[in-house]
């Protein structure tokens, strides 16, 4: 009887202790962003949290892979990193920053379908993922799995790409947010280095301009290791990434106003954009970033 | 307030089953209440995998938020989810929406650049909210997309960014 009587009581309690959500007043009200809200941000005053979304976004290999596929550039495995010079990463932070170039040179691959030797990077991202406390936010086997064949890679490139936002968040979260940065410092500079290498040899105005707008990108990248400059191996990076980023001082932006045009199409809305952002700089500046790119790119990853 | 509950059920019982009892579906319970934010982490992954599929096959994701909110308590204060990114020019994005069946709430994204807002998935001219938004993005920057629930009712939703192939 006293056993029944404590089993009742524990469902009650069990019970009491779920939510339940009310229904509320269905009531007509405005939705408008508040003010308080619109004003309260301004992209040009960075916080962390606001810096961490940008470039969490801004390093995604997707992109720049993408673009690559669209300009019909050819895939070659010249310019990736190779997969069998994992054992020199010996800090977090040397290992966290070969994550993010492995990471960009999976997504590049998956992008073009080439699935030849893309198993060798999911090996390499395995490894430090798990030497850096995060191989649990990849699903190796799916991964593998995926890789076999051609025409899973999109869904590669979705587990991948959302393992890496996963480990941000985690990483972030753990108050090991410099092992973060470092990752997308990895995938940033590899994505630089892609689409330099590929500009040298495929020169395409709008990979041109692509290039150029990282003037915008580096801003936020040191502004995100500036948070970090108390961790020696992060201060070395953003030093030796200032020479770079001088180059791109040099680079103008200007926007061409217009207004956002709206219509439905196939049951979606579309917004096309046509106030648009130029830039413009010299074929001889374009030459010294593609230089000091690829300069950089192998001495911090070959150390 | 339940661990000392417990703590008295176990001091009060006489027999050893009785006691073993106790401890069996206090386990159970313990495990209940921390397995709630199992379940919860369990049902925004199913929306994300949801709405990654309605996104199209056609693209490609770059990222997922996920959205919940509270009830406004005031109509001209609806909560708001924010979330400042990168857009590049020349790039075709699309931002799906998919709600939670579980909240009344069905989510608005708003998109704004620097100087206002830009794309919405909600058109004022039919005051339809569509599943998703295609933006042809034209100038590079930042950009903040708001997410919040349509007459401020309460809601959770995973809003997709994706990369839309070419």
């Amino acid at each position: 009887m006293r056993f029944l009587l404590s089993v009742l009581i524990s469902v009650f309690i069990v019970m009491t202790a779920c939510h339940s959500s009310g229904s509320g007043n269905k009531k007509k009200e405005s939705f408008n962003i508040p003010d308080s809200v619109l004003n309260e941000e301004k992209p040009s005053m960075l916080e962390e949290e606001v810096t961490a979304d940008i470039i969490d976004n801004l390093a995604s290999p997707v992109e720049i892979a993408g673009m690559l596929n669209k300009l019909n550039v050819p895939y070659s495995n010249q310019y990736l990193y190779p997969a069998r010079n994992i054992s020199g990463f010996n800090t977090d932070i040397q290992k966290a920053f070969a994550l993010g170039v492995y990471g960009a040179d999976l997504g590049y691959q998956a992008m073009y379908g080439q699935n030849t030797a893309i198993l060798d990077y999911i090996s390499n991202i395995k490894k430090l993922s798990e030497d850096l406390k995060v191989g649990q936010f990849f699903d190796f086997s799916t991964l593998k799995r995926l890789s076999s064949n051609k025409n899973n890679l999109d869904s590669l490139m979705f587990l991948a790409v959302r393992s890496f936002n996963d480990i941000d968040k985690y990483l972030r979260g753990k108050q090991r947010g410099e092992v973060s940065a470092m990752i997308i410092s990895g995938l940033w500079l590899e994505g630089m280095y892609l689409a330099t290498q590929v500009q040298k040899d495929y020169p395409h105005p709008e990979l041109k301009e692509r290039i150029g707008e990282q003037k915008i990108i580096m801003e936020d990248l040191f502004t995100l290791l500036g948070h970090y400059k108390n961790n020696r191996e992060v201060k070395k990076l953003n030093a030796q990434l200032i020479p770079l980023k001088n180059l791109f001082q040099q680079v103008s932006i200007t926007v061409i106003p217009g207004e956002p045009e709206t219509v439905e199409k196939d049951g979606r809305l579309v917004v096309i954009q046509h106030e648009e952002s130029k830039i413009d700089y010299s074929e001889e500046l374009l030459q010294k970033i593609i230089l000091k790119t690829k300069e950089l790119r192998n001495k911090i990853v070959n150390k | 307030m339940n661990v000392f509950f417990i703590f008295a059920l176990l001091n009060a019982s006489k027999s050893k089953a009785m006691k073993f009892g106790i401890l069996f579906f206090s386990i159970v319970l313990i495990s209940f209440s921390t397995g709630k934010k199992t379940f919860g982490q369990s049902r925004p992954d199913k929306l994300v995998n949801l709405c990654v599929r309605e996104s199209g096959s056609d693209a490609i994701y770059l990222k997922d938020y996920v959205v919940k909110l509270p009830k406004a308590t005031r109509p001209d204060n609806p909560p708001v989810a924010r979330h400042t990114l990168a857009l590049h020019k020349n790039i075709h994005y699309r931002f799906t929406i998919c709600n939670s069946e579980k909240y009344p709430g069905k989510g608005i994204i708003r998109i704004y650049d620097t100087k206002g807002m830009i794309a919405s998935n909600f058109s004022n001219k039919s005051g339809k909210i569509y599943n998703s938004v295609d933006f042809f993005c034209k100038k590079s920057g930042p950009y903040t997309v708001y997410i919040t629930f349509k007459d401020g009712e309460p809601g959770m939703a995973v809003s997709i960014l994706s990369y839309v192939k070419q």
